[in-house]
């Protein structure tokens, strides 16, 4: 019975979720305390979780009955490892400062329990994805956590925006999970499992070829749909259009890097292919300079920081394609406290200023609003790569991996200038300066609860370069420090503020025009043409060849056909006796000069 | 007589499970009111269903009727009734949707009397569809249930209701000719000392005379069109999309939740394991087929622009899915074929009856119209969210465990089809979230705005949707409700 | 003079004639007395032919259904000539042209 207790952590958020749908919708204190008090629990069990089966490797939960039948053994179990341990601590724990900010940043918002609801189910289904044991149950959960994101970018239900945002991350996901499940499936058929504490030992003697390549392939396409990379990574930015701390813990803090974590617990099929491996890091290597040059010209504050996630997570993505994952690790846990900060912060901003998003209509904030700036400085820095702040140290793990690449070098290391570029740009044009609109003249802190988990965070992303937080997660620190790297890097992340400094101090408006970025490469309008366009029309034609020709000219035409004879023959019917009684002859005739021949008659 | 060992009187809830629905259309016929009546002998229904699971469950099987006699004898008709583990969720969902539709309808129809006399007709036909050993009553229950959708939709229905009634009805009696002609075939090939419309002993006489490989091309060719008529298989599909949108709400539930799984039902238990050679040679034309049910149908949902049209394309677009676990060719393919097909029926009357409240509603479905659904009838919406997420495969829900199975368990045999399987859920995804978005979100339509009870109201409007979202979830979560008492039938379907 | 016997099919081919020459009136003419006339040529016809079979085999059988016919056929010819006048009275006419009602 007792080894049945992990699965606590799971039932909480669900409890939460389903009382609240149910049960609470219409008392939204008690729901928000409902939800919060699940999280928490969540995160004390996964605290306890990790402590006492440190030391013992994997710790053995038994498994709740799915479908195991005919060959397919997928049920519902918990493989306690320190990754899923560490992970699940690092998802409640965020999840839970996250909470606390949306009590405060939602407390006038009429449908809040909804909300509530909808983020335990979150929780429920991102600690589901962390916890599972086998490629099944991650999918089931995979595809939950995709149901919450597109309820949760939804929320604002009267925002037309917001719909298409949840509808176009929702689909997008959709054909991420296409090649996934192919990639499942193939993996089955190939191993004949699909736990992942079967595949070390199973992968052995697997000869490589196309087939493996392809398998690895397909299953990366979930990570490109869920983790965003190119070219599934259009929904992202648009999920901006959820409330600000969806955007922190979902699309920064911890669904997005779900992809990155599934690909390290499919690792061993993904080594089986050089091919696999290397496009991978590839991917992940023109994804942290792609966005990162848009970035450089958006306006909307939570968007410059969705792109910049885009980044950060094609670091990691990189990583595991170098073969590091401890390093990917290590980057994904820095990466969720000072990106969720961030978005945090920019939450705080937003209702400092009155829901406005757009940079240029801020300004001198820092006077304002110090201590949102203070940690958005922070976090900036971290995300930037600035000795000491913890977000130095684990981009530097992956820089060194590079090393024997020096195209995947060159492409993350500029993109590290370019993130410093944007990143001062958003600091000097939102916080310094004269305030450019009525809403940030007025602006002023949030309540105690939006404070105390940014102020949390702040000190989590200070020092979490200090510990070796990989032990935690049992991947060990793969690479060592490369000297060249390290310099380079650093000197080209410092390099990145000069030239922000010089156009956007004191600036009233963005010097820069440059449209190929501020309209993100068309990437969108490209989808909507080839693609959308396309499908609607192919659609059209379908429908019009089931209406016209199969509904009107087979069936509708029988119709007529049947009807159009009835006419015909009808007319056989003349009421004339003589006519009638000259057939019936001519019959009597044909039937005896028939049986003649036939011999009948004699 | 009855399943060994359990007591006889138990045998008699089978045909219980037909004399109450009967009881009620006389009930009706006679003055009583008629949706209580229909109501109340609907929920009575579920007491000798619950029995005859339980013996199911426990004895594997359960009987009801004299013992066989061949085709010789004078009246070689017999009234014998059997349930095992392969009917036992079709007649759970029969009794569950039927439930709900009669719950979905409103007492103040016009000709309230002859309305649900049909519903519980259709019912009726269906379980005893389902629940009939004889050949001849199981076409001839199918045919009951026939005659009493055409007069829903003919004369209760929206849009061009007559036109659709006819074409739908005259379309599925072509499709039962053929499949009469696959029967009889069916019975005729038997050696002749063993022959009989008792499909247990054919099955097993079939077995052990096989039926010689030519002809059994042809009986499963015959089967196939006859049955695939009726569950709308691309190309004999045009009757589905017109047919549900043109019916009413409770008219479209039972027909695509229920109705259409008769024809699938029939393929298993006498296609597969009667003419298996036959099936395995015409598995590539079926696969042909299933992939233009998922495309052809799906790119075609995509362009509809009235929400119940929508439902119409996207419901017989899956059934292609299942007709990829039918040629997988592996108990796990079954398995979730017959998964799929009792989530797939709650799905689609989940699907019908929020259309139909939303058509009650607002006076349309037509999706352009509608909107801010999400803000006005919350409860509806996420009536609306779970039958649209249902019929996508969102796990949690019976639809997705069934799907996962047909894909494991067709991927050996046809990888190519259950890619095609798999973009499909892509396109109905596509298609569904487009309509969900359309109703939900945006203007609010004049209608939902001054109506005064936009949103269901208490209990006594909710109850049909939340029964069938109970069932919806509890089979997703555990699919072995369904699998496991269908293990053993399933298995020796297989069995060569 | 001397054309040889007369055989059987002398007098079925006398049969056969009348029986054409009535079934020509059936059909061609238009008068529905004239018709009825017709009916009784084409019966007798059929009569001439059972009775020569009787006479040349030496049958019994077809004299005794000769004797059926002509009581049928008088049977029919008073019936039919009663619906003939009661058609007359109402329709006017008894052109079996112009009493073609029962048509599509």
């Amino acid at each position: 019975m007792l080894a049945y207790t992990p699965y606590l952590i799971l039932l909480l958020p669900l409890l939460a979720a389903v009382s609240i749908r149910f049960f609470l919708h219409p008392f939204p204190r008690v729901s928000v305390a409902v939800s919060t008090f699940a999280c928490l629990g969540s995160f004390l069990g996964s605290l306890v979780f990790l402590v006492l089966g440190s030391g013992e490797g994997v710790f053995a939960v038994p498994s709740l009955p799915w479908i195991e039948w005919a060959g397919l053994r997928a049920n519902f179990g918990i493989l306690g490892d320190p990754l899923a341990r560490g992970m699940a601590t690092l998802v409640s724990g965020v999840a839970f400062l996250v909470h606390l900010f949306s009590i405060a940043y939602l407390e006038k918002d009429p449908s809040r329990s909804r909300f509530f609801a909808e983020l335990s189910l979150f929780v429920f289904a991102m600690l589901g994805i962390v916890l599972a044991d086998n490629l099944v149950s991650m999918f089931i959960f995979w595809e939950l956590v995709g149901l919450s994101s597109y309820l949760l970018i939804g929320f604002w239900v009267e925002k037309p925006a917001a719909g298409a945002a949840a509808n176009k991350a929702f689909l997008v996901n959709r054909v991420g999970d296409f090649g996934f499940i192919l990639g499942i499936l193939g993996a089955w058929a190939l191993l004949g499992t699909v736990h992942f504490a079967d595949f070390p030992a199973r992968v052995i003697g697997v000869v490589p070829g196309w087939a493996v390549t392809a398998i690895g392939l397909g299953l990366f396409c979930g990570c490109l749909g869920k983790s965003a990379q190119f070219p599934l990574h259009v929904w992202l930015p648009d999920s901006m259009e959820g409330p600000t701390p969806v955007s922190s813990l979902l699309h920064a803090a911890t669904m997005v890097v779900a992809g990155v974590y599934m690909l390290i617990r499919i690792l061993p099929i993904l080594e089986l292919s050089q091919t696999t491996m290397m496009t991978i890091a590839w991917v992940g290597g023109l994804m942290t300079l792609f966005p990162a040059l848009i970035a450089c010209q958006q306006n909307d504050l939570k968007r410059i920081l969705a792109y910049s996630t885009l980044s950060e997570i094609a670091y990691m993505v990189m990583a595991v394609g170098l073969g590091v994952p401890g390093s990917a690790m290590y980057h994904l846990t820095t990466h969720a406290f000072f990106k969720c900060l961030l978005f945090l912060a920019a939450g705080s901003v937003i209702h400092g200023c009155h829901e406005e998003q757009n940079i240029w209509k801020m300004g001198g904030l820092m006077k304002r609003m110090p201590f949102t700036a203070f940690v958005f400085l922070v976090g900036s820095l971290a995300l930037c790569g600035i000795p000491p702040i913890s977000g130095f140290w684990s981009k530097d793990a992956i820089f060194a991996a590079t090393a024997h690449y020096p195209g995947l070098a060159a492409l993350s290391m500029v993109a590290g200038f370019f993130t410093s570029f944007f990143m001062l740009r958003v600091i000097l044009v939102a916080f310094t300066g004269e305030p450019k609109n009525e809403a940030a003249r007025h602006a002023h802190e949030g309540p105690f609860l939006m404070i105390a988990p940014m102020a949390v965070l702040a000190l989590l992303s200070l020092v979490a370069g200090l510990f070796p937080i990989e032990k935690f997660l049992g991947q060990t620190h793969q690479g060592g420090h490369a000297a060249w790297t390290l310099w380079i890097s650093l000197i080209l992340a410092l390099a990145g503020f000069i030239p922000a400094y010089q156009l956007y101090r004191n600036a009233p408006h963005d010097p820069l025009h440059l449209l190929l970025l501020q309209n993100k490469f068309y990437v969108d309008e490209f989808y909507q043409r080839a693609l959308v366009r396309t499908q609607d029309s192919f659609a059209k034609l379908v429908d019009a060849f089931e209406g016209w020709v199969v509904r009107g000219f087979l069936v509708r035409g029988s119709g007529v056909v049947a009807r159009a004879s009835g006419q015909g023959l009808r007319l056989v019917q003349c009421g004339q006796v003589q006519v009638y009684a000259a057939v019936f002859i001519l019959g009597v005739f044909f039937l005896i000069g028939w049986l003649w021949r036939g011999g009948v008659l004699r | 007589m009855a399943g060994r060992g359990s007591p006889m009187i138990l045998s008699y809830s089978l045909p219980c499970l037909l004399g109450l629905p009967l009881l009620g259309v006389v009930a009706i016929a006679l003055g009583a009111p008629a949706r209580r009546t229909a109501l109340w002998v609907s929920v009575l229904n579920c007491v000798p269903a619950f029995l005859a699971f339980g013996v199911v469950l426990r004895q594997g099987e359960i009987l009801f009727g004299p013992e066989v006699t061949s085709i010789r004898e004078v009246f070689p008709v017999q009234f014998r009734l059997a349930m095992d583990g392969l009917s036992l969720p079709l007649v759970l969902l029969t009794l569950v949707v039927t439930l709900s539709a009669v719950g979905v309808a409103r007492a103040e129809v016009k000709r309230a009397k002859e309305y649900f006399l049909c519903l519980l007709l259709i019912g009726l036909g269906a379980l005893g569809a389902f629940l009939s050993v004889d050949l001849f009553y199981f076409f001839s229950f199918h045919e009951v249930a026939l005659i009493p959708s055409f007069l829903l939709i003919g004369i209760w229905g929206q849009g061009d209701r007559t036109g659709a009634a006819w074409r739908m009805t005259l379309y599925l009696m072509l499709g039962s000719l053929i499949l009469l002609l696959g029967l009889i075939g069916l019975v005729w090939s038997a050696p002749e000392t063993a022959r009989t419309l008792d499909w247990r002993v054919l099955s097993e006489t079939l077995r052990a005379n096989p039926i010689r490989a030519e002809n059994q091309f042809w009986l499963a060719g015959l089967l196939l069109v006859g049955f695939g008529t009726l569950v709308s298989l691309v190309p004999f599909h045009s009757w589905a999309p017109g047919g549900y949108a043109s019916a009413p709400a409770p008219a479209a539930m039972l027909h695509a939740g229920v109705l259409k799984k008769f024809g699938l039902y029939g393929l298993l238990r006498l296609a597969l394991p009667m003419t298996p050679l036959g099936w395995k040679e015409i598995s590539w034309i079926i696969g042909v087929m299933l992939a233009a049910n998922i495309l052809y149908l799906g790119f075609a949902s995509l362009a509809q622009r009235d929400f119940r049209w929508l439902l119409g394309f996207s419901s017989a677009m899956h059934m292609g899915t299942v007709f990829l676990g039918l040629i997988g060719g592996t108990v796990l393919g079954l398995g979730g074929a017959l998964v799929l097909m009792v989530g797939h029926g709650f799905s689609a009357a989940l699907g019908f009856a929020v259309a139909g409240e939303i058509g009650n509603r607002t006076g349309t479905t037509w999706m352009q119209d509608l909107g801010g659904l999400a803000q006005r009838a919350p409860k509806l919406w996420f009536y609306l969210l779970v039958a649209g997420m249902a019929s996508i495969g969102l796990p949690g829900m019976a639809n997705f465990a069934g799907e996962i199975m047909i894909f494991f368990g067709a991927w050996s045999a046809h990888p190519v089809l259950v890619g095609i399987g798999a973009w499909g859920v892509v396109l109905s995804s596509i298609a569904m979230l487009r309509a969900i978005r359309g109703i939900s979100t945006g203007a609010c339509t004049a209608a939902l705005v001054t109506h005064q009870t936009a949103d269901l109201n208490g209990v006594k409007e909710v109850w049909p949707f939340a029964l069938l979202t109970f069932f919806l979830f509890a089979i997703g979560f555990i699919p072995n409700l369904i699998l496991g008492p269908a293990r053993p039938v399933l298995e020796r379907i297989l069995q060569p | 003079m001397n054309f040889g016997e007369i055989t059987l099919s002398h007098y079925l081919a006398l049969s056969s004639l009348l029986f054409l020459i009535g079934l020509a009136g059936v059909i061609l003419r238009r008068s529905l007395l004239i018709i009825m006339m017709s009916l009784e040529l084409l019966l007798n016809a059929a009569n001439l032919a059972l009775v020569a079979v009787g006479r040349f085999q030496g049958l019994p059988d077809p004299q005794v259904a000769v004797f059926f016919v002509i009581t049928v056929a008088a049977a029919e010819v008073s019936l039919g000539l009663a619906i003939l006048v009661a058609i007359f009275r109402i329709r006017k006419t008894t052109a079996a042209d112009q009493l073609a009602s029962l048509r599509f």
